[in-house]
């Protein structure tokens, strides 16, 4: 019998790689102008509006969904929950290729990559929360890898230096765990400093716990729904023992978000609370805190509880899909919508069309780089040479 | 509500988010036995204890 590996793709030119073989080349194009023609001529940021896009959607959506990383490594290893195990390594490769992405989209918006290791090599703003925001992400970011390598020694055959980075696992999952509520919190933390920007219904003291909480409700849906993806697409590379663990995992992340969200739905409105926000709640800005709030958090956390007490897959990978997009919601709302509330309607932002192709052709990357890999290294599968050796 | 003063502002809020914390303890643990009751939790009594449990 062949081992999953060893069944690839058929064709190369099957509708997902020329769909994303188009997304990829329209990508580059953008990429060219982005860094031939400046900032300018390629977005819509302005002075009243320096963040854009980019920082929200790739980002702050892309930093919460990569939190699968370290809630299922924590699950796995910190808790002792084993039967987690078989989707550890999917959720540290998305997490890796998470970060990656969150690092490789900041240079649009940054510009001169080479400048990147500046702020911790050269010249550190040690009291800034950026500061903080971008050594968590190269710490994290490097743990992620190393977290990774095992799969790509096993694919390699380098067995030496594996057994080292094995034996490292416990430490790395301290580490990220570590590093993952420092950073998360503190993308929430940068959005304190603008109380007279950010609407009220959504600037709160707590933010940095609403950003933590969020990303842990954030990741382990994300791991629900790319797991679900998977199954549907990547069926082929994964072995009995995955096929066998998926059920229980779906349940088990189903269960554990329906909590995390009961519990953030209470702490938000607790932020309502604390600063007498009620009544905003019957403004327009109040109908989308309340469309957020009753639509992408309770919604979900009540579909969660539903599909776990009727062992109901599909609800709860129904779910999942709502909670992941209700994180976007959340972070769009922030940076974005709710972000200079009080501008006139022309000096509002609105992403330039170069902007979202460039979104797009960065998510489209990640995509095609998880496929690259899956099909090819141990994520869905137990290498033959290392069977029950975890 | 409209307070006067800061005094009157946090006895107020602070009142409000003490209501909202028994509310919430009093959630938290409905919402534990309905997430924990169930099909799944039957079925696995069933499995560890058979049908006499």
């Amino acid at each position: 019998m062949s081992t999953p590996a060893s069944n690839g793709p058929k064709s190369a030119f099957n509708t997902f790689n020329l769909v994303a073989g188009a997304i990829l080349v329209v990508g580059l194009i953008l990429t060219v102008l982005r860094f031939t023609q400046g900032i300018g001529p390629v977005t819509n940021l302005d002075d009243n509006n320096p963040w854009g896009i980019w920082i929200g959607f790739d980002l702050l959506c892309g930093v919460a969904l990569a939190a699968g990383g370290y809630t299922t490594s924590a699950a796995c290893y910190i808790f002792g929950l084993k039967r987690f195990h078989s989707a550890v390594r999917p959720a540290i490769l998305t997490a890796f290729l998470g970060y990656a992405l969150v690092v490789f989209a900041l240079q649009y918006d940054l510009g001169r990559p080479w400048r990147l290791p500046y702020p911790i090599f050269v010249s550190q703003g040690t009291t800034s929360l950026l500061f903080e925001v971008g050594l968590c992400v190269m710490l994290y970011l490097t743990v992620l890898f190393v977290e990774f390598t095992p799969a790509m020694f096993e694919w390699l055959g380098w067995k030496k230096i594996r057994k080292v980075v094995v034996k490292l696992t416990l430490v790395l999952t301290i580490f990220g765990v570590v590093l993952s509520t420092l950073h998360q919190s503190s993308l929430g933390a940068l959005y304190t400093i603008a109380p007279s920007k950010l609407h009220p219904l959504w600037y709160s003291p707590y933010m940095p716990l609403y950003f933590f909480v969020s990303s842990i409700a954030a990741g382990m849906s994300m791991v629900i729904f790319e797991g679900s993806m998977s199954h549907k697409k990547l069926h082929r590379m994964m072995d009995e023992e995955y096929l066998k663990h998926h059920d229980g995992v779906v349940f088990g992340f189903g269960k554990a978000a329906a909590l995390v969200l009961f519990g953030y739905f209470f702490i938000k409105t607790m932020g309502v609370a604390y600063d007498n926000n009620w009544h905003y709640l019957v403004s327009g800005y109040g109908l989308l805190f309340l469309t957020e709030m009753l639509g992408f958090v309770a919604l979900p956390c009540f579909l969660y509880a539903v599909g776990v007490r009727d062992r109901n897959l599909s609800l709860i990978k129904k779910a999942s899909i709502i909670t992941v997009l209700g994180i976007v919601f959340n972070r769009f709302n922030v940076s974005m919508i709710a972000f200079n509330y009080h501008l006139p309607a022309a000096d509002r932002y609105f992403p330039s069309m170069t902007e979202i192709g460039i979104s797009v052709f960065i998510v489209t990357l990640g995509v095609v780089i998880f496929r690259f890999i899956t099909t090819r290294m141990p994520i869905f599968f137990e290498h033959p040479d290392y069977k029950g050796d975890h | 509500m409209e307070a006067h003063n800061l005094q009157e502002y946090y006895t107020f809020t602070k009142g409000i988010i003490y209501l909202l914390m028994g509310g919430a303890l009093v959630g938290v643990t409905l919402f534990w036995q309905f997430l924990m009751g169930g099909k799944a939790y039957r079925d696995e009594n069933k499995k560890n204890y058979g049908d006499h449990h």
